[in-house]
């Protein structure tokens, strides 16, 4: 599961953090049921976050977040205990996040009260409502709705989508800013310490998300920061597509997006693709288990190698030979797959349902 | 609960916006089902309810470290 190194290395072990902890209350949330979703509001794909709150469902800061190459790239021992630090002096002066970018939770719901929950859970012998469970439910029911946009599945952008690339381990360090961004137009420049956003205060990754996540597409931020020590503010202008990313094949709700290839298999590692005559950099997967009824008609085998995918060749994951479709296909599209099975190569044509099997 | 101003201007907001003000509730909602804690090892200590961690917190006047953690 990812962040297992990072939770069961650093959260669980790590001596620092540790003697941190002592001086605050630590609650571990295992599963989402009965947790007020009008409060914990995060980006439902992860399988780690963290706030930093007083007793009266007030924050201070939000710990977590990813970009998508990387589950583990804004989490580190030394990013958390400096948080912690902060949040300890913030707690000291009753300086509570004021903005209106977090709830207080005064409107509670409950994922068990999402409209599309209760069919969700009837199949399952274990009744736990995961993170992304809380996702899912509400993107299939706008799909019910007819209100589904794949963007949706977009949620909580990272700074560098709209140019300011975060330090992962002082994350209110810009090291790096993305010619031509919103940010870069803006005038921002790396070593700028962040201080806040539209009034938010940033101490995290998270919490410039979770400014971004409140920001709709054509918009305005205020940007304070210090420069050499000296404050400034930069107003970036947001348009289009920033939410957007180029590979979201981590996320657990992209499932609801589109069609699926209905297989499970495996990347061939460099020395097997080398053995089958297949380029290094080039599609490679072995399938390994076919579970979708519109597959198994293809004429698909167990032990067959994809070596192209609608065409494509690049190398890809498992995860991201899933999330083509989903992005790319509609429901009732058909898509070439080049398949190797032994010495043959074989061209099959994967016609998708045409709407989605539950 | 269902908003038509919040409805007819969806394609300009975010995710969170949608659980606020899209028609995406029933009500009543199921009661929440007990799921069994698994403690874990480590250095700290946890408490496994954001309930109790609340009282606590208000009882001794730290602060809160709540972490999301899926462990199945």
């Amino acid at each position: 599961m990812a962040c297992a190194d990072f939770d069961g290395q650093v959260v669980r072990q790590d001596p620092e953090i540790a003697r941190l902890a002592q001086q605050f209350i630590c609650v571990r949330i295992q599963s989402m049921n009965g947790i007020n979703l009008d409060l914990f509001q995060f980006e439902y794909d992860l399988t780690w976050m963290g706030f930093f709150m007083d007793g009266n469902d007030r924050f201070y800061a939000r710990y977590g977040g990813r970009l998508d190459e990387d589950a583990e790239s804004h989490l580190s021992q030394q990013s958390l205990a400096r948080v912690m630090r902060q949040v300890i002096g913030l707690h000291r002066d009753k300086a509570v996040q004021t903005s209106h970018y977090e709830s207080q939770g005064l409107n509670p719901r409950t994922p068990e009260q999402l409209a599309a929950m209760t069919a969700m859970l009837a199949n399952r012998d274990n009744k736990c409502i995961h993170c992304h469970d809380v996702k899912v439910a509400t993107l299939k029911h706008l799909r019910t709705l007819n209100r589904f946009r794949r963007d949706l599945v977009f949620t909580y952008p990272a700074p560098a989508n709209i140019g300011i690339v975060i330090d992962p381990h002082q994350q209110d360090l810009v090291t790096r800013v993305t010619p031509d961004s919103p940010a870069s137009q803006g005038g921002m420049r790396s070593g700028d310490r962040l201080k806040s956003v539209n009034g938010h205060r940033i101490l995290t990754f998270a919490d410039f998300s979770r400014v971004l996540e409140k920001t709709p597409a054509d918009s305005q931020l205020a940007v304070t920061y210090l420069r050499a020590g000296v404050p400034r503010v930069s107003r970036l202008t947001l348009s289009g597509n920033w939410r957007r990313t180029s590979d979201p094949s981590w996320r657990e709700s992209l499932h609801v997006a589109g069609p699926n290839c209905g297989l499970w298999g495996k990347k061939l590692t460099e020395k097997e693709k080398r053995g089958k005559g297949i380029p290094a950099d080039q599609l490679g997967l072995k399938v390994t288990f076919i579970w979708g009824a519109h597959t198994r008609r293809t004429g698909l085998r167990v032990g067959d190698i994809i070596v192209s995918l609608d065409g494509l060749r690049r190398d890809m994951t498992i995860q991201q030979l899933h999330a083509y479709p989903m992005l790319k296909k509609e429901y009732g599209d058909t898509m070439p797959i080049l398949v190797q099975r032994g010495k043959q190569r074989l061209s099959l044509s994967l016609r998708f349902p045409d709407g989605p099997v539950e | 609960m269902p908003n038509s101003r919040c409805t007819t201007r969806i394609s300009l907001f975010a995710f969170v916006t949608l659980l606020t003000c899209l028609p995406i509730w029933k009500t009543p909602g199921m009661t929440a089902e007990k799921v069994a804690v698994q403690k874990v090892d480590g250095n700290i200590q946890w408490i496994y309810s954001y309930q109790g961690g609340k009282q606590q917190a208000r009882r001794t006047g730290k602060p809160l470290f709540v972490v999301f953690r899926c462990e199945r």
